[in-house]
């Protein structure tokens, strides 16, 4: 015989709606012989109704507040999205800047340093570079520059070629301006240094060195032209 | 046809803040009322939703559509009410004056026409929350899910992790004792 305090819990689950039917039938049939489970039913009853007194509240959320409280993160996330793309946009320009300027400005410049030659090709600079290196980086120069001054420009730097197998200090210097002369393609001065070199041929030393100042004034000339200044 | 809470999470975790607040709209009166009924503080109840929302929010990136959101949400909720009740182990009553204090403060959303019957019924109201109140809070949170919260006994024990038969036991308990408590009239300056 089953006691009132698990009838009463049947009761309560009944009331829940977690009886099966047999089982409320089974309740049912207890309940009509049991006058203190009746009470007790009686009583479940007062007590849900008086549960019912307690009304839900009904108070909408200060959405503001949430979005604050989550804020710093997305206004974190925000800054850095605009951080990112604003670096991301400044270093593709500075790339960008900096392939220009070097595309822009491929020179050769040939200097004396120590113990031999110095030669910067471009951004590149390979020092103590031999007479075999350099003869090539000439070669490449060369093939470089346009057909309309390439056979002035081969001549004129076969002699070179020559001065420099010797190690001539000042000549390597103006190879340097030579090369930026050779960059700006102006047919007419290369043809005039051309011939300039081609003079020196037995040429006394007081002879030589008018030459290379006829050269470098041709050649900065030729550099100022370069830079946008109009030649005197 | 409405977006699943599901679905919502799972908007939610690719930073769509437009599904949170539509989550936040569909579950805001639910849960105010959950902590409410635990907390027994309006003011409380609303400190504790903001911060299951913000708890919702942070953990969308790893939240798994496992089990019900509903179940999910329930477990937050129910765990942070737990854990401030229990950091509140001084309280032992709830003072009449606070309990008033709600009682005029809050809106009622099945308000009666009569002055007296107003009375009578803050005067059951108070009543009923002194006497769930008294419960053991492992009867009261079953209760007052059931009860108010209308989950299913399945559902409590999956929020509660613990068997079915022990969520029908404990809601028999707790009617019993509510039973017993509110046959008579309950004063909250009683002894417990």
């Amino acid at each position: 015989m089953l006691d009132c305090k698990f009838w009463q819990e049947q009761l309560v689950l009944s009331n829940c709606d977690e009886l099966e039917n047999s089982e409320r039938q089974t309740l049912e049939n207890h309940l009509q012989e049991c006058p203190e489970c009746q009470q007790f039913q009686a009583q479940l009853r007062r007590t849900q109704h008086m549960l019912d007194s307690w009304d839900a509240i009904d108070r909408p959320i200060d959405i503001e507040a949430l979005r604050a409280a989550i804020h710093p993160k997305r206004r974190w996330r925000f800054e850095w999205n605009f951080w990112r793309t604003l670096f991301w946009a400044g270093a593709t320009a500075m790339v960008l800047l900096i392939g220009f300027a070097t595309l822009a400005w491929v020179g050769v410049d040939v200097k004396w340093k120590d113990n031999g030659l110095t030669v910067r090709f471009g951004v590149q600079e390979i020092p103590e570079i031999t007479q075999a290196e350099l003869l090539q980086l000439l070669q490449l120069q060369r093939q470089a520059t346009s057909a309309e001054v390439s056979n002035a420009l081969n001549a004129f730097t076969e002699q070179f070629e020559t001065y420099l197998a010797n190690n001539q200090q000042q000549m390597a210097e103006y190879i340097t301006l030579i090369y930026r002369a050779i960059q700006s393609q102006r047919h007419a001065d290369l043809l005039q240094m051309r011939q300039s070199v081609q003079n020196l041929a037995g040429a006394t030393e007081a002879e030589l060195m008018e030459t290379y100042r006829t050269l470098e004034l041709l050649l900065t000339a030729n550099l100022e032209g370069e830079r946008g200044n109009p030649k005197p | 046809m409405p977006v699943s809470d599901e679905t919502l999470m799972g908007h939610i975790k690719d930073g769509d803040i437009e599904s949170f607040e539509l989550l936040v709209k569909r579950w805001e009166q639910p849960l105010l009322n959950h902590c409410y009924r635990l907390i027994n503080s309006i003011e409380l109840a609303e400190d504790l939703r903001q911060e299951i929302f913000l708890r919702v929010c942070r953990a969308a990136g790893t939240y798994q559509p496992t089990a019900k959101f509903s179940t999910w949400l329930y477990r937050i909720a129910t765990n942070l009410c737990l854990d401030t009740l229990a950091k509140q182990q001084h309280r032992k009553t709830i003072p009449i004056d606070s309990v008033s204090d709600d009682l005029d403060a809050k809106s009622i959303v099945h308000p009666v026409d009569k002055p007296d019957e107003i009375v009578e019924r803050k005067e059951v109201e108070r009543q009923v929350r002194v006497a769930l109140e008294r419960l053991p809070e492992n009867l009261r949170v079953i209760v007052i899910m059931r009860y108010y919260d209308g989950l299913k006994f399945r559902e409590i024990a999956d929020i509660l992790s613990c068997p079915v038969s022990t969520v029908k036991s404990r809601m028999a308990a707790g009617m019993r004792r509510l039973n017993q408590m509110l046959s008579a009239p309950v004063n909250s300056d009683e002894e417990i």
